[in-house]
């Protein structure tokens, strides 16, 4: 992912237009988390086997709960010291795509490729080495570095820390995609309806 | 039972190496269990001995980037301020609502950039705290847990590092013998760490 990052940084430097390198570089990094997914097949296996049941779904509403309830307390509180927090949806509205366009690029794939990749891959190998509590940890910690700006380090921790024990207690990806496809969609929707939520 | 052993302390067992429970009450093996197994089993062995040294002068090395940090904080924000002190004299000439050239593709009216200038240094700062108190919290958390903690150390570090050579590629000169010396301490010490682990995961004979 930080590869990726550079890459796209300096395609942009080099004047690429931005909607279409973001196309780019989610394909990667979605072949990429279908490598890892296939890598740690065997671990993956159960976990992509089972949707959690009605127990899976009222974990994923209570971790989407607790997750805008914390989101509606700490950007505000960045914006507040002066912030500015990236606006996503931008590239795709000044190239004119469709909302649909964003809402893929931006929610599906996110949601999708990095559960794959961190609440499965990442998890699984930390398993092997760490104790069950270091491996939801470090999971985080490596989920809010990859998102690469210091001032959301936190927040994307605690997201992390969330879709990690959303993980751990439903013994399924598809609640930790459900809410990661929730979340990042209620933030592409407040941005393209011109709202700061959360 | 192995000749390194901790008591268990919620029953009269004593827990070995390599154990993942306590074999008398089936309590967890936790972090302070496998440091105070580390420490005696570096008192029996040459290696396990060297891989401690490595895991502790790794910790040292996140508690210096943690003062690096705060240290450097008010110094940036001294800098920046000064910076922004100087853009906004130039900024006087123009009204709030003046236009001006586009910064990154975006425009911005004086007024906006004004308001932006002048909490550079105040993010700039907020910035530094944050990655100071991060690398203090991976210190602490390293005493109880060395792998963790220098393994999230060295990603965050190496993170901060690209990111900011890749917005002022002048950065990737500034400093560059301390960068070097603090990876190449973070990557012995997770190295170690991850040995010491393995050690710590196989019985003893």
């Amino acid at each position: 992912m930080l590869g990726l990052w550079v890459g796209a940084e300096i395609a942009h430097a080099a004047g690429a237009p931005d909607a279409p390198a973001d196309v780019v570089t989610s394909s990667i990094f979605a072949a990429v988390a279908v490598g890892c997914a296939i890598a740690a097949r065997a671990e993956l296996r159960p976990l992509l086997a089972s949707t959690g049941g009605w127990r899976g779904a009222l974990a994923a509403v209570a971790a989407f709960g607790i997750l805008m309830a914390f989101g509606a307390i700490y950007f505000p509180g960045i914006r507040a010291l002066g912030f500015r927090t990236v606006t996503l949806t931008a590239p795709y509205v000044q190239a004119g795509w469709p909302r649909a366009a964003a809402y893929a690029l931006l929610c599906f794939a996110p949601g999708v490729f990095e559960e794959l990749t961190f609440r499965g891959y990442v998890m699984a190998r930390l398993d092997r080495v760490l104790a069950p509590r270091e491996t939801l940890l470090v999971q985080a910690a490596l989920f809010s570095l990859l998102h690469l700006s210091v001032i959301i380090f936190p927040s994307h921790f605690v997201i992390g820390l969330v879709l990690g024990a959303l993980r751990r207690r439903t013994r399924s990806l598809y609640p930790g995609m459900a809410v990661h496809i929730g979340w990042n969609a209620t933030v592409v929707w407040a941005e393209l309806a011109g709202r700061s939520l959360p | 039972m192995s000749p390194v052993s901790v008591p268990c302390g919620v029953c009269p067992q004593d827990i070995g190496l390599g154990a993942a429970v306590c074999p008398g009450c089936g309590r967890e093996v936790n972090d302070q269990d496998r440091a105070v197994l580390q420490v005696r089993l570096e008192g029996s062995n040459f290696a396990a001995h060297d891989r401690g040294r490595h895991m502790r002068q790794a910790s040292t090395w996140i508690g210096v980037l943690a003062i690096l940090f705060a240290v450097s904080a008010p110094i940036v924000y001294a800098m920046q301020d000064a910076e922004a002190e100087k853009a906004l004299a130039q900024l006087d000439r123009f009204d709030d609502g003046a236009e001006l050239q586009p910064i990154d593709g975006k425009v911005y009216t004086a007024g906006e950039l004004r308001k932006q200038v002048a909490r550079e240094p105040l993010q700039a700062l907020i910035t530094n705290l944050v990655l100071a108190g991060l690398m203090g919290v991976l210190w602490l958390w390293a005493r109880r847990a060395p792998l963790p903690a220098i393994g999230c150390a060295l990603a965050l570090f190496i993170v901060v590092e690209v990111a900011s050579a890749v917005v002022d590629p002048t950065t990737i000169y500034k400093g560059i013998i301390v960068k070097v010396i603090a990876v190449g301490a973070l990557v012995k010490g997770l190295r170690a760490a991850l040995a010491a682990r393995a050690a710590m995961q196989r019985p003893a004979p």
